[in-house]
This record gives C-alpha cells, sequence and structure tokens, in this order.
C-alpha cells in the first residue's frame, strides 16, 4: 500500500513552483500547475537518469499565429540533460498521439486535503 | 578487347510492370528553347556570344562515357539522353517499362541573378518538354521546372502546366545554397499539393557538400547525400508538412541507406529540441515515412546483401523506396540487377512497382 506523504501547504506554491520530497528511496517532484492543482512524477528522467528537479518547469511552448512562440495551458518539466520535454499532466512529450509516448516518466498520485498537498508513494 | 563478365543475375528477372522514377530528357543545346521564348528572352539565348547557361559543373569526368552511360552516349555529339529514340531502346523497350518520369536536369532555380529571365526558362523548358517528350510517348510522365527563387510565378507556372495528365511533380534542385524549406518557398508547395503534384528534389550543379567542392570528384559523388539531408530536414523542421499534409515529396539520386540514422537523428533533436519549433506538431519520423518516398539508385553494394535489406527494414516502412534507373547517367541501375536476392519478391514488386504507383497516383 502507498504510503502518504505531505509536501506542503496549498499555498506554499505557485503556479510553476515546484518541491522535491523524498518517497522511501525515491524522490518525487511535485509541481504546481495551477490554482490549487498539483502534478507530481518521479524526480528521475527515464531516458538516462538525470534529476528532473535540476532542470525547468515552463508551459509547454506552443505555435501561435505568425509562429509566434506562445505559452500553452499545460506545463512541462525539461530535463537538465538533453532538455527532453515532460508533460506533467500525462508523463509523455507534449507532442504527437498517446501511442507514441517515449519516454515516460512515472506519475504519482498528489492530492489536497484539508489544505495539506500530499503525495501517495 | 578482354570483356570481364557481369557477375550473375541478383535477383529472379522482372515479373510485371515497371515504374522508373528517374530518367533524364536532356536539351541538346538550350537553343532548343528559343521556340519557347518570347522577348526580351529569346534573343538572349539566340544571339552569338549570348547567354552560356546555366551554372556549370566544374569537375572534369574521370567516367569512360563522362556523365553519361558509355553506350547512351550520341555520336552526333549530341548530349546522352537528348535522344527520344535512344532513350526508348534503352529504357522503355529494353525492360517492362510502364511509366518512365522524367525528371530533366535544367533547373532555373540554380540561376543566381536576372530572376524575371529564370522564371521565362521554366516556362520554356515546360512547353519544350511537353512538345518533345510527353507527346511523343504516353509510358513518359513530366517534371515541372520551376524558378523557386520567385515563390509567387514558380506557383503560377504549376497552376499553368500542373492539369496537364501527364505531369506529375514539380522539380527543385537539392540545392547546397539555401534551405528550400523556407516559408519564403511555401506558395510553391501550396500550388504543388493544390495540382496534385508531388515535389522532386534532385542534385544540381549547385550541390554542394559540406565542405563545399572536394578536390575530386570522387569525393564528391560519395558526400553528395548530404544535400538530401539538409533539404529534408529542413523541410520537416520549417513545417512545411505541417502546413501542407497532404505534400508528397520524392528525394531522387540521394541514396536512401542513410534513412534509418537521419530519422533516428531527427526525432532523438525533436525530443530534446521541439520548443525551438513548435510548429512541428509530430515526431519528425512520421513525416518522413508518410510524405516522402525515395528513388533507389544508386543502390549501394555491400560485401553482405542482407545488409541492404537490413537497412530497408529499419526504416520503419516498405512503401518509402522507388526503383530508378537514371538513365542515361553512367550509374544506371538495371530494374533486373539492382536489388538482391535478399529483397523478397513482394518487397521487390513494391519497390519496381507499387510505391510508386501509390506515390505519384498512377493506379489505372
Amino acid at each position: 500500500m502507498s504510503e502518504r506523504h505531505l509536501v506542503c501547504r496549498v499555498g506554499d506554491l505557485l503556479p510553476g513552483d515546484f518541491r522535491v520530497i523524498s518517497a522511501g528511496s525515491r524522490e518525487v517532484l511535485v509541481v504546481c500547475t495551477g490554482e490549487a492543482k498539483f502534478d507530481a512524477v518521479a524526480n528521475t528522467c527515464p531516458h538516462q537518469g538525470a534529476r528532473l528537479s535540476d532542470g525547468r518547469v515552463e508551459r509547454v511552448w506552443r505555435a501561435g499565429d505568425g509562429r509566434r512562440h506562445e505559452g500553452d495551458d499545460r506545463f512541462a518539466v525539461v530535463c537538465p540533460w538533453h532538455n527532453f520535454e515532460f508533460d506533467l499532466a500525462t508523463g509523455c512529450p507534449p507532442y504527437g498521439p498517446p501511442e507514441s509516448c517515449r519516454p515516460r516518466v512515472r506519475r504519482h498520485q498528489v492530492d489536497v486535503e484539508g489544505g495539506d498537498v500530499v503525495v501517495y508513494g | 578487347m578482354a570483356v570481364r563478365e557481369q557477375p550473375p543475375a541478383a535477383t529472379d528477372p522482372v515479373h510485371g510492370p515497371v515504374i522508373d522514377v528517374d530518367v533524364h530528357e536532356m536539351l541538346a543545346s538550350v537553343t532548343e528553347l528559343a521556340p519557347y521564348l518570347k522577348e526580351p528572352w529569346r534573343s538572349r539565348i539566340t544571339m552569338p556570344d549570348g547567354w552560356p547557361g546555366l551554372p556549370g559543373f566544374p569537375y572534369s569526368y574521370p567516367q569512360i562515357g563522362g556523365l553519361a552511360r558509355a553506350d547512351a552516349v550520341l555520336a552526333d555529339g549530341r548530349p546522352a539522353g537528348s535522344s527520344y529514340d535512344r532513350t526508348r531502346e534503352q529504357v522503355l523497350d529494353a525492360y517492362p517499362i510502364e511509366r518512365a518520369i522524367l525528371t530533366g536536369l535544367f533547373h532555373p532555380t540554380d540561376l543566381p541573378v536576372q530572376p524575371e529571365f529564370a522564371v521565362a526558362l521554366a516556362s520554356a523548358y515546360n512547353d519544350w518538354l511537353i512538345e518533345n517528350w510527353l507527346r511523343r510517348d504516353e509510358r513518359f510522365l513530366g517534371s515541372i521546372a520551376v524558378a523557386a527563387q520567385c515563390p509567387d510565378d514558380a506557383a503560377r507556372e504549376i497552376d499553368r502546366i500542373g492539369g496537364h495528365p501527364q505531369v506529375v511533380q514539380v522539380m527543385l534542385p537539392a540545392t547546397s545554397r539555401d534551405v528550400l524549406g523556407r516559408t519564403f518557398y511555401a506558395p510553391l508547395y501550396d500550388a504543388a499539393v493544390r495540382n496534385g503534384l508531388a515535389v522532386g528534389f534532385h542534385q544540381t550543379n549547385e550541390s554542394h557538400t559540406a565542405v563545399g567542392l572536394p578536390p575530386y570528384y570522387i569525393e564528391w559523388h560519395t558526400t553528395i547525400p548530404q544535400v538530401w539531408q539538409s533539404q529534408l530536414v529542413g523541410l520537416v523542421f520549417n513545417g512545411m508538412f505541417d502546413r501542407f499534409p497532404d505534400l508528397r515529396v520524392a528525394m531522387i539520386e540521394g541514396g536512401w541507406t542513410w534513412l534509418p540514422s537521419l530519422l533516428w537523428r531527427l526525432d532523438l533533436n525533436y525530443r530534446s529540441l521541439r520548443r525551438e519549433v513548435p510548429w512541428v506538431k509530430r515526431m519528425p519520423s512520421e513525416y518522413v515515412r508518410e510524405n516522402v518516398a525515395f528513388a533507389s539508385q544508386p543502390m549501394e553494394y555491400p560485401d553482405d546483401p542482407r545488409d541492404l535489406y537490413r537497412m530497408f527494414e529499419m526504416v520503419g516502412t516498405d512503401r518509402f523506396l522507388m526503383f530508378s534507373t537514371d538513365y542515361p547517367h553512367w550509374d544506371f541501375d538495371s530494374p533486373e540487377r539492382a536489388l538482391p536476392a535478399t529483397f523478397p519478391p513482394e518487397v521487390r514488386r513494391k519497390i519496381l512497382y507499387d510505391n510508386a504507383a501509390d506515390f505519384y497516383g498512377l493506379r489505372p
């Protein structure tokens, strides 16, 4: 049965902010992706094992009119090595159909309970 | 003279029809275009000491027939490929060629000056092609010449000629002077798609390698696939396939065994650097497998022919490769011998016919 881990209070993180917690022998990256909205993924890149928290959390870049870069509603973590992107909502690269999700970072259950952000894992 | 025997046939004799996607029809002289040009351009090419032609090739050919297959050289001094009768004898009637796609070797895109003249040359060439080649044999299919440096004029030319029932393709040079996937060139791709035509890339005199023009022709000929790779990467990352999902591109005479490596590299870099080009919505290899086909010649010749088929399998689709002879050029591939026996019969059939029939829409 997965263990409950307290991350922080809801108001401690703004969209784009993140915390890293230890869940047993593993690290989990917990990211605020909206108002009282959080996603959690393993803090290890499935490609070559870098710590994702050493990279950057940002809005997914998409192309607007005239090819201007504009931020998407989605948040991604960009790995410090090789710059692979992972959509925090899916664990997949933010492009292509779900069946082409490769590599995929493991997601963890994250909940808000009585104002606390908690991760199970 | 001692004649060295050719090795035994590597494949069964050809069973069924063949589509050859790279046959060069050649002008005997640029002055052949004069009847198809209006003034002020006509006199530019007819006057003594006038226009010398598109940029020339600086290498002297070490091959015994020059650029041509030695037995395709014409005794009267005209360039190989300028005789319909010889082409019919050595290609169309020599093999069960159902269709031969003429790819020319005349690229006004290569003219670095006088863009209006380049536009006029393209139109003249296309009229010459229709009258002197397409009308003479229904087995011929044609490729339109354009001046890509004037994309709107190129689109108008494609609209003018693209409805001809034997025209199947717009021809572009695999040039090293620019990335032809830039947005600037979009009007001509738009016109190609609008007219149901493929866009073909073939090397020209302006195809240089990563080090420019190396000292020897053998160096140039070995490394020249770099230009197709660069153009293909340019089309993908400049978003031309996103802009025109129905765009079909043929890479002609640039080889294909480099594809597995390039596809891996495209996808790896997309995973890392997509943020620079967010208009590219899918994995690059998907566009290549779905929208791009490759001519087979020059077929490489590994010590172990099983390796060639392994490379083919690694591309991830059996629909990408289309047979081509490159007639009349010196490195002509025979439809009876070019594919080793390691290619299963059903795959050989696809390469010799089905893939080109599907790509160019030639099914009855």
